[in-house]
């Protein structure tokens, strides 16, 4: 006979020890004193009342004594169950550790298996955290600190578009309004280079206002920060370093303070030094701050100062108290557009067309760049990851809970004894959830291990350059790393250990040995195919992410992407710009002679990722060029043969040579295929004639220049955008000057980068730095949301199809196991191996069939979400579905494999009379 | 008649010795042997006796009397049983030094 069952929790609140009641034990114990001390009263022949009232005067005051005795009680029963809890917890500590010791296998596979979990989930813990959760380190009251986001909309085809540079008028009109306690100006990061010839390198500057540092509250740890005395035109150049830079630059000397540093085109006198982990309000390391004001002019000439088109500048304000960011909004937008709308009626033609699709807003936003009004596709896929690494870790709870299933199973009978001689169930349950805890204590530990080098990989993807911490174990990890391991040892143990102690211990006595267990293994078979059903969800995802990426690098790009290489090159001070366009020649010489290189050459105008340049130009016997959405027509000029040292295809007619050079060359052009389209639909573009609105005179028109070729232009900026015009011209001449050099190699060019930047240096002794960048990185960076999510997805994918087949393969082994009497039997009645293997096979299919049906409804579901964030390929891309049924279906054959073996090797008399 | 701090506990882990017994027992116990000469109130006896059992010298158990009542019986625990020898010990040695005191009479020392 069975006890009526109970609910499963119920056994859990039942670790709570009987407590008895104290006062009912010191009344009980009163009780039989009194009767007991009356009873020899009146045997010695005291009358009852008086035998009451004399051993009612030899105890004493009563109800005194009493409360006493309650006390006392009471105090003894706390220290009691304190010292009981402490030895059941000692206990259920050696118990889970005899276990480990005893399995040791068995306890290695859980801690992979949660440590691969809560692995993932602290490397993006780290990576959600710095990029997402924390405000910048050492920004004082952070909440009230807020960038200026400037929104724009560009009509159709492009939208309304946030961006954070803004001009300077822009800035300074800030000033003016009093729900700002205080705005500051900043810039990007400025590559800059330190130092000269053989020893330069670049440092990362960031130019700021004097109101920087203040606004966000933060206090040098050496010397001084510089003031507004020191942030205007014509002041003697000064520098705040970094803390790292001063460690790793100046070995921490006090002294460093009135050293003067050659960077970029000034000589800057160290005045102070950043505290420490102080970065700025952006995540990319800055080395080094410099006033805004000389900085720039120094940079750039003045004429940024008074225009509301060079747009370089971001801001940081902080509100005023009770300020609402709302409010700083509206303020600050109201200002900037009466001061916009006052500029374009002094500027007409630069002005115009600032409002052309509609008024445009300064927004004060989250200080953290990841959560302002637009981020970018990576913070969005990073979001996913989140998801997905929890996902990661379900799985593996799951498969955990599987694995102590089966070995709850196994342990069932001598748990079953257990209950029977009266060990609590509560005190089983808390057994085994402690067990779980000790192995998810464990798994952190080795997660924690793992998460030291796949977070700084991940860093590296996610948040290049950006150091995700020092080295050391921050308490907000160790938070995280403690909340999800108890959540992991709850998730992963509960269920088997409530089916443990739900044993009623004569049923389990009975049934053990017949292997019955309907229940349990459908609990089992749910957690299969929930694991099933999210590994099909996440190798969807990575599917989609490889396709992504797949379409996003072979994309054709109209050059050649993978063998090109650009070369900024750095003069001394001084050079005019004919000087700087002729030395850009000279390098493109000395390099189209090395070995390896296919052709070098001088350019200037639009550069694919980097430069984008555009001028005017007319047809004769058309109005006016069609506009295209990409605007246009843009203008790419160089040395000869330029168009081959970027692999730039021509389409018809000729490639320009020197002798198209001037001067003294006939004026000719090339057109892309679009301009020849809009220019020329009907006609045959070559020998057409083109003027370009620039190389005319009010007095002279601009020279005809007649069409050689026609070429496919290469892209602009991104890898998707709108459609645009552009033209080719010949050589330098004013201000077509030479910009940079494009090198492109037989091989790839990464292994050749040394050898072309020490040559192009020793050209000439005007060279201060050259600096190379090979297209191919360029690409890369503009697919690093792609490659992103390819990689995080397929990892976390992988590792979610290992668990399931884990998962799976346990689930069939143990079936197997159960069944042998069973299949023994079918065996004896001359069921042969193969229809047997067939029933395992079948069973293995049945699970991942239907794991295979949701996972892909699920993801049918979520697709839409993703859409936006792929690249060329649909959410629901019928060749991704079909890929992850195949990939299942062949894990889901190949986790029956070893179990449907075993059982052809069933051997019909052992299995029916081992019992 | 007043006792030093600690003989009271000592007197109940006394009446404890032979085995195991309740409240009542061992406060008739005491009376009986101390013939109701130490005056002490029962209920401090009962406060003596949780004391112990909350410091662990004493292990309780319910049970029933030889007359069929309920009753709370205390055992000596082993550290109880070491705490007794010590007493014991002890209290010896003090009313030795005590009654030494009270054997003998001092030489008189006349002054010169």
């Amino acid at each position: 006979m069975s006890p009526t069952p109970r609910h499963p929790l119920r056994r859990v609140f039942r670790i709570l020890p009987f407590r008895p009641d104290v006062s009912e034990e010191v009344r009980a114990e009163l009780e039989f004193h009194f009767e007991e001390a009356v009873e020899a009263l009146v045997e010695q022949g005291w009358s009852e009342s008086e035998a009451r009232e004399e051993a009612g005067r030899r105890f004493g005051n009563v109800a005194r004594y009493r409360r006493d005795l309650e006390r006392i009680g009471k105090t003894r029963m706390r220290r009691r169950r304190k010292m009981e809890g402490f030895d059941v917890m000692r206990q259920n500590l050696r118990s889970a550790f005899r276990m480990i010791r005893r399995r040791p296998g068995f306890a290695a596979l859980v801690i992979a298996t949660l440590g691969l979990g809560i692995g993932a989930n602290a490397t993006m813990f780290e990576v959600v955290d710095r990029m997402l959760l924390r405000p910048p380190d050492g920004v004082v009251a952070p909440d009230a600190v807020k960038k200026v986001y400037l929104q724009r909309d560009y009509g159709p085809g492009i939208g309304t578009v946030f961006s954070r540079s803004i001009t300077w008028p822009d800035y300074t009109d800030l000033q003016e309004l009093p729900s700002l306690e205080a705005v500051a100006a900043y810039t990007g990061t400025w590559s800059l280079t330190l130092g000269d010839g053989t020893s330069a390198r670049r440092v990362n500057a960031q130019l700021a206002s004097h109101s920087y540092l203040p606004l966000l509250g933060v206090t040098p740890a050496l010397g001084r920060f510089y003031d507004a005395s020191e942030d205007r035109l014509g002041a003697p150049l000064v520098a705040v370093i970094s803390e790292a830079m001063w460690e790793r630059d100046f070995g921490r000397d006090p002294g460093v303070l009135g050293t003067t540093l050659h960077v970029g085109d000034g000589n800057w006198e160290i005045i102070g030094v950043a505290p420490r982990g102080f970065n700025g309000v952006e995540l990319s390391r800055i080395d080094m701050w410099l006033p805004i004001v000389p900085a720039h002019t120094l940079a750039s000439g003045e004429g940024w100062m008074n225009t509301r088109q060079w747009f370089f500048t971001r801001a940081v304000v902080r509100l005023a108290d009770g300020v609402s960011p709302e409010v700083a909004t509206e303020e600050m937008t109201a200002l900037n557009r009466s001061r916009r709308h006052a500029w374009a009626e002094e500027n007409p033609p630069p002005g115009a067309g600032w409002f052309e699709n509609g008024e445009p807003a300064l927004i004060a936003g989250s200080v953290i760049s990841a959560r302002g009004p637009e981020p970018g596709r990576e913070v969005q896929v990073t979001l996913w990851l989140i998801g997905v690494s929890a996902i990661v870790l379900l799985i593996a709870c799951a498969n955990v809970a599987n694995l102590l299933l089966a070995r709850g199973v196994r342990a069932r009978r001598e748990n079953a004894v257990r209950v029977a001689i009266g060990v609590g169930a509560g005190r089983l349950t808390g057994e085994l959830l402690t067990q779980s805890l000790v192995l998810a204590v464990l798994s952190a530990v080795a997660a924690l291990l793992t998460a030291r080098w796949t977070s700084a990989l991940l860093g590296g993807f996610l948040l290049p350059g950006i150091p995700l911490s020092d080295g050391l174990i921050s308490p907000r990890l160790l938070a995280f790393l403690g909340v999800s391991t108890v959540v992991t040892a709850i998730f992963a143990g509960l269920l088997p250990a409530l089916q443990a102690s739900s044993t009623a211990p004569s049923d389990a006595l009975r049934a053990v040995s017949r292997g019955n267990s309907g229940a349990r293994s459908r609990v089992r078979g749910g957690l299969m195919l929930a694991q099933t059903t999210l590994s099909v969800v996440l190798l969807v995802g990575a599917g989609l992410f490889v396709r992504s990426l797949q379409n996003a690098g072979s994309r054709d790009l109209g050059f050649d992407v993978d063998h090109t290489v650009l070369l900024r090159v750095e003069t001394v001070g001084g050079t005019t710009i004919e000087r700087n366009s002729a030395l850009m020649l000279d390098v493109a010489r000395r390099l189209d002679e090395v070995p390896g290189v296919l052709h070098a050459a001088a350019v200037g105008g639009s550069i694919p990722f980097r430069n984008s340049n555009a001028t005017g130009l007319s047809v004769p016997g058309l109005d006016s060029l069609p506009r295209l959405p990409g605007g246009g027509p843009y203008f790419f000029h160089g040395s000869e043969g330029f168009m081959d040292a970027f692999g730039i295809e021509v389409t018809r007619g000729r490639a320009m040579t020197a002798l198209d050079e001037p001067p003294g060359g006939e004026p000719v052009l090339m057109v892309d295929e679009r301009l020849a389209e809009t220019a020329w639909p009907d006609a045959d573009p070559l020998d057409q004639c083109v003027r370009i609105d620039d190389e005319g005179t009010p007095e002279a028109p601009a020279p005809c220049r007649r069409v050689v070729g026609v070429f496919r232009a290469p892209l602009r900026f991104e890898l998707e955008e709108p459609d645009a015009s552009s033209f080719a011209l010949p050589g330098s001449i004013g201000p077509l000057a030479y910009g940079a050099v494009v090198v492109r190699t037989a091989g790839l060019p990464t292994d050749l980068l040394p050898t072309i930047r020490q040559v192009a240096t020793s050209v000439s002794a005007e060279i201060r730095f050259v600096d190379t960048e090979t297209f191919g990185s360029m690409r890369d960076d503009q697919i690093g949301p792609w490659s992103l999510g390819a990689t995080m997805f397929s990892a976390f994918g992988v590792l979610a199809l290992v668990l399931a087949a884990l998962g799976l393969y346990s689930v069939l082994a143990f079936t197997v196991a159960q069944r042998q009497r069973e299949l023994g039997i079918r065996a004896a009645l001359g069921a042969s191996g193969s229809d047997l293997i067939r029933m395992v096979v079948g069973q293995a299919g049945s699970f991942v069939a239907t794991g295979v049906i949701i996972g892909l409804a699920v993801a049918w579901v979520l697709g839409g979400r993703l859409e936006d964030l792929l690249f060329d390929v649909g959410a629901r891309d019928p060749l991704v579905y079909l890929a992850v049924t195949g990939v299942m279906l062949l894990t889901g054959l190949l986790a029956a494999t070893i179990p449907a073996w075993r059982m052809t090797r069933v051997d019909p008399t052992r299995s029916i009379s081992v019992e | 008649m007043n006792l030093l701090q600690g003989t009271l506990d000592v007197l109940l882990l006394k009446a404890l010795a032979p085995g195991p017994l309740h409240g009542y027992g061992v406060v008739d116990w005491i009376r009986q042997v101390t013939d109701d000469q130490l005056q002490i109130e029962d209920g401090a006896l009962y406060t003596a006796l949780h004391r112990m059992e909350k410091r662990g010298w004493l292990e309780p158990e319910w049970g029933v009397s030889p007359k069929g009542r309920r009753a709370k019986y205390y055992a000596l625990t082993r550290e109880g049983r070491r705490q007794l020898e010590v007493g014991e010990r002890d209290w010896r040695r003090y009313a030795d030094a005590v009654s030494k005191v009270f054997a003998t009479t001092r030489a008189v020392e006349s002054p010169a």
